[in-house]
This record gives C-alpha cells, structure tokens and sequence, in this order.
C-alpha cells in the first residue's frame, strides 16, 4: 500500500513539474515561433512581388490570397497560399499571380517534408523558377524529361518526380479553385 | 581522476553509441544527408541527454523502482519538447530540415539507456561525465556520417562546395542506401579499429 501511494505521489509530481516547466517554455517560444511564420509569409511575398509595400488578406474558399500593393497602392498582383500532399506529406506554397490573373510570376515552397536531397529540392530556385511565366488560362503538366516539354509544363526533378508532380498539382488546382472567383 | 576520465572517453570509442553500441540507429541514418543536419541532431541530443540523465540522477532515490520507466519517459519527454521549440522559436530553419526527427529522440534508446544503466546508479558528477562522453560520441559518428554523406552525394561540406564542379554527385548517398552503405562501412573500420588494440 505504501509503496502504491508513493507510486503514484512520485509520478504525479515528476508529470506536473514537468507540465509547468512545458507551460513556461511554451509561453515564451509560441509568439517567436508565430511571428517566424508571419515573417517568413512576408519575406516569401517580398521575394516573389519585387517592390511590394502593403497587403490585403482575403479568404476564398480555403485559401488565403493576398492581394498585394506597392508604395502608390497600385496592385503588383495576387499571392496564393495552397497546400495539398506531396510524396511523404503536407507540402505549403505561395503562387504568385500578375494583376490581371494571367500569368504566374513565381512560386515559393514554405513547408515540405520531402526526401532530403531529393524530393526537398522542390523548395530550390532552380525549380521553382520553371513556373515563372507559366499560363493561368490551361492546365500544367509535368513531365520526367525535356525532349516531352511543350507549352505551360515544367520538367520535373531527376529522382523527385512524384514530389515534382505533386507542386504542379496542387498549384493547378489552387488556380482553378481561386481564379475564377478573383475574375 | 583516471577512473572520472574513462566515464568521459569512453563514449567516444570503446563504448561509442553508434558505432559500438549501435544505439540510436533511426536518428543517425535519417537526419545525417548533410553535416549540418548531423550537427544540429547531435547538439540536441547532448542537450537532452545531458538534462534528463542529471535530473534522473538528482531524483534517482526518490522514484520506485516500479514507476521508474515511466518516470524516466516523462522526464525526457519534456527536454526534447523544449528543445523542438527552443529551435522551432529560434532556428526556423533547421528546425525544418530536421522534420519529425527532433520529436523522436524521445524514443531514442541511446537516453533512455543512459538514464536506466548509468545515471540511476552513479553519482551525479559521474553522470554529467558519462552523458557529456556519450553525447559527444553520438555527434562525433554522425558528423563523420553526414559529413562523408554530403561530400559524396552533393559534392559540398556545411554547404560549401568542395568538389569540382565536373563531380556528378552520387545521389544513392543521400538516399537511404547510402546511409547504411556509410554506417556500415563505419562499424567495420570501428570493430577492426577496436579489435586490433585486444
């Protein structure tokens, strides 16, 4: 009986000091890490609209969009955030479209658990940089190599093709969701 | 002084968690595609070995032996969890190319093991010795591994490149392949290291 008590005695205390201590350093890190993601948002939006000054935040459907001016309050152009699930899950991406929704200026990968060395590399400029200048207006394709390329398709990553395909999906569905209802 | 010297040294090569151990296997083939990586992984569980074997020891006869397990699991429980958001709230960026593997080195054996086969029975000074000697071994391997990894499956270093740009990295080495392939060939040289000495 003794031994049962002190059991649990011990255990409940070694749970709830450990509850306190977790409390604390949770109160402290939670607005540094909520303010790395909103500057993160920032900095992705900076990078993607050059010259970009202000922004607005709109709902539609689940997708944020930020509408996104410059110093005169003259529209550069739209910014997107969509998620959908790459090759070992949730992959997040800002599109960014030009003012009239034609055309897409650039992506960026904010989150992605891609293979590291591999798939990861879906975050890197130099694929990233294929959506530049891509059409709205159709469907884009992904292909494994350059000889198949045509119009408004990107060649995938050597050895990342399926996380590769899974970026062109989810910004072909984020566009098809988002655009008609911004015309 | 000899004897607290052994509990410090020993990590790194007789008793070597990796490498003669081969405690902690998960971590060290998942998270070693780059030095960084391994780096960052070794330092967090220097932390957390460091903290939760002291606090075992501190309380070490206070807890039934019944409830010990349990106890131990809270306890690391709660440093790896500061340590995730400490580098969550501080190094964003790592704390990404970690993914879910700063959260599992709650279920490493390496800080378990400690905790149940040294740090319960030694004193505290010991224990800070030994958890410092076992981290510091745990690092050691992974930085060679993730170093050795990186060299050859993209051809740089802490990101710099140090191969000629003519290199064709081999992609198998940051690949899991490669990081049996490195962990192996690792063990090998280790054992044959340690076994001539005999």
């Amino acid at each position: 009986m003794r031994v049962l008590l002190k059991m649990n005695i011990v255990l409940a205390a070694v749970a709830s000091l450990s509850g306190f201590l977790l409390a604390f350093v949770s109160a402290k890190s939670d607005f540094k890490i909520k303010e790395n993601q909103k500057k993160e948002i920032e900095r992705a939006i900076s990078d993607l609209m050059p010259g970009f000054n202000s922004f607005a935040v709109q709902d539609i459907k689940s997708y944020q969009v930020f509408s996104v001016f410059d110093g005169f309050s003259k529209q550069l152009g739209y910014v997107l955030a969509a998620s959908g699930s790459g090759y070992q899950g949730e992959i997040k991406l800002l599109i960014a479209l030009n003012y009239n929704l034609e055309v897409i200026t650039g992506i960026r990968i904010i989150e992605n658990v891609e293979t590291p060395g591999l798939g990861a590399k879906i975050a890197d400029s130099f694929f990233t940089d294929r959506f530049k200048g891509l059409k709205t207006s159709a469907k884009i394709s992904c292909f494994k190599s350059q000889g198949s390329l045509s119009d408004n398709s990107v060649q995938a990553i050597t050895g990342a093709t399926i996380s590769s395909a899974s970026v062109s999906s989810i910004v072909n569905r984020a566009l098809s969701d988002v655009v008609p209802e911004l015309k | 002084m000899d004897k607290n010297f052994f509990e410090f040294k020993k990590g790194f090569l007789q008793q070597n968690p990796v490498l003669v151990q081969l405690l902690g296997l998960c971590p060290a083939l998942a998270v070693t595609t780059s030095a960084v990586n391994a780096l960052t992984m070794g330092l967090a569980v220097i932390f957390v070995l460091l903290s939760s074997t002291f606090i075992v020891s501190v309380i070490k006869r206070l807890v039934p032996s019944q409830v010990r397990i349990a106890a131990f699991t809270v306890i690391i429980a709660t440093f790896v969890t500061i340590a995730d958001l400490f580098l969550k709230a501080w190094f964003p960026q790592i704390s990404k190319s970690l993914g879910p593997y700063v959260p599992l080195i709650v279920v490493n054996c390496i800080i378990l093991g400690r905790c149940e086969a040294f740090a319960s029975k030694s004193s505290i000074f010991k224990t800070i010795l030994d958890s410092f000697g076992m981290g510091m071994g745990f690092t050691f391997a992974l930085l060679i591994l993730g170093s050795f990894r990186e060299i050859l499956g993209s051809g740089t270093i802490f990101n710099i490149a140090v191969l000629p740009q003519s290199y064709q990295p081999m992609l198998i080495m940051i690949l899991p392949a490669g990081a049996f392939l490195g962990l192996g060939m690792m063990v090998g040289f280790m054992n044959f290291f340690v076994n001539k000495k005999k």
